[in-house]
């Protein structure tokens, strides 16, 4: 089961086999997780979309066709809840106070830190850089904060943001232009930090499939 | 290549150099700087994402209760009752050729035991009620004759002699006797 392709095991859970869609519950639980949090700055609710997407991915399997890629399909699954989501909850302040990175109310989840051995100064620096890094993606508007984390975040491509989100690549393109030049307004004071202490660095892609 | 061409160039094909881009960068100090500035950036979004880490064993569980809790409420398609689920399979046009097959088979029906083909405007019950009626209506030319009652009458003596019987109901005026008055033994 483990060596399976995304796809692979989609199919074998359309043919009923409860197990595949475990295991994909498995691979995806922490980059969805992750990619709703990117959108809604909130803990609790990006938990709530990981769940909400994998239960549509249970009960929509039959809509699946092997043609589009798992990943893409899956993350417009997630994009849809978490737009519905975003929503509801439009009254609520976009920062939310009980969103703590460091919140473990259940002990369903955790962030990770990225390096660990570091010493205290600069995990303290890394937090302030990450906690700034959550606010400025987080003031984006919605538009542009979705393409500019697909983009730069969970490292897609054009054409499958463009599928995810339903819009011509051009309209991709423009968005995540216009994203990273307000965030690198934002994010200004930390852009010479990041540079120095790693170096030139591709977003990494999490969930491949 | 023109600034907006390099810049879109940066979009497009993330911020690694081409030949082209690189020939401009050597010559525009402010494209080689926004290339460097979005590099930056793409780098700090990329380490500083945050990134969460879910428990497998709770938040699978949650999610297989959600799930059966979810799919208990809401049956399954097959497990509908056939009869039900035949007639909601049903579409509309299939549906109305049922219904015109049925109506042509109760004409025929009704043809072939010899009957009337009811008229569609009226119903079936008062057009039974008044047949026989309207076959008498039909054959006087619509004016309605009664056979007249007949009643009894004694005649004790006269021209003939005494009688019993029926007449129709009507007058008559008997004639007597020469040597008796006219007598009214019946009327109308």
């Amino acid at each position: 089961m483990k060596e399976l392709s995304p796809q692979d095991l989609m199919l074998l859970f359309q043919g009923g086999d409860e197990e595949a869609f475990r295991e994909l519950v498995r691979r995806f639980r922490d980059p969805i997780a992750s990619f709703a949090f990117r959108l809604l700055d909130d803990y609790d609710r990006a938990l709530d979309v990981a769940q909400e997407t994998f239960v549509n991915v249970f009960t929509h399997a039959q809509d699946y066709r092997p043609m589009a890629g798992f990943s893409a399909w899956l993350y417009r699954i997630a994009y849809n809840v978490a737009i519905n989501e975003l929503r509801r909850q439009k009254r609520q302040p976009a920062f939310s106070l009980d969103a703590s990175p460091h919140g473990d109310d259940d002990g369903a989840a955790r962030f990770e830190i990225a390096d660990e051995g570091i010493s205290a100064e600069e995990e303290i620096l890394a937090r302030e850089r990450g906690e700034a890094v959550r606010r400025g993606v987080a003031s984006l508007p919605v538009k542009y904060r979705t393409a500019v984390v697909l983009k730069d975040m969970e490292g897609m491509t054009f054409e499958e943001i463009a599928r995810i989100l339903a819009c011509p690549e051009s309209t991709v393109k423009s968005r995540v232009m216009r994203a990273r030049r307000m965030l690198a307004t934002r994010l200004e004071r930390y852009l010479g930090s990041a540079i120095a202490r790693t170096g030139r660095t591709q977003p990494v892609r999490q969930g491949s499939g | 290549m023109f600034c907006w061409q390099a810049r879109s160039r940066m979009v497009e094909r993330g911020l690694r150099d081409d030949e082209a881009l690189r020939d401009h960068l050597a010559a525009c100090s402010g494209c080689l700087e926004e290339r460097d500035r979005l590099e930056r950036l793409a780098t700090l979004l990329a380490l500083e994402a945050p990134r969460l880490h879910v428990d497998g064993g709770i938040f699978e569980a949650r999610l297989m209760r959600e799930i059966r809790s979810r799919t208990d409420l809401r049956p399954a398609r097959r497990d509908r009752p056939t009869l039900l689920a035949a007639w909601s399979s049903l579409k509309p046009a299939s549906l109305g050729a049922a219904l015109c097959l049925m109506a042509a088979a109760g004409a025929l029906a009704l043809v072939l035991q010899g009957q009337p083909v009811p008229s569609t405007s009226v119903p079936a019950g008062a057009t039974v009620g008044a047949s026989s009626q309207a076959d008498v209506d039909d054959d006087d030319g619509g004016d309605l004759v009664t056979p007249p009652r007949e009643i009894p009458f004694t005649v004790e003596r006269d021209l003939v002699g005494a009688r019993r019987g029926t007449i129709p109901l009507t007058t008559y005026v008997l004639e007597p006797a020469p040597d008796q008055t006219p007598v009214m033994r019946a009327s109308l």
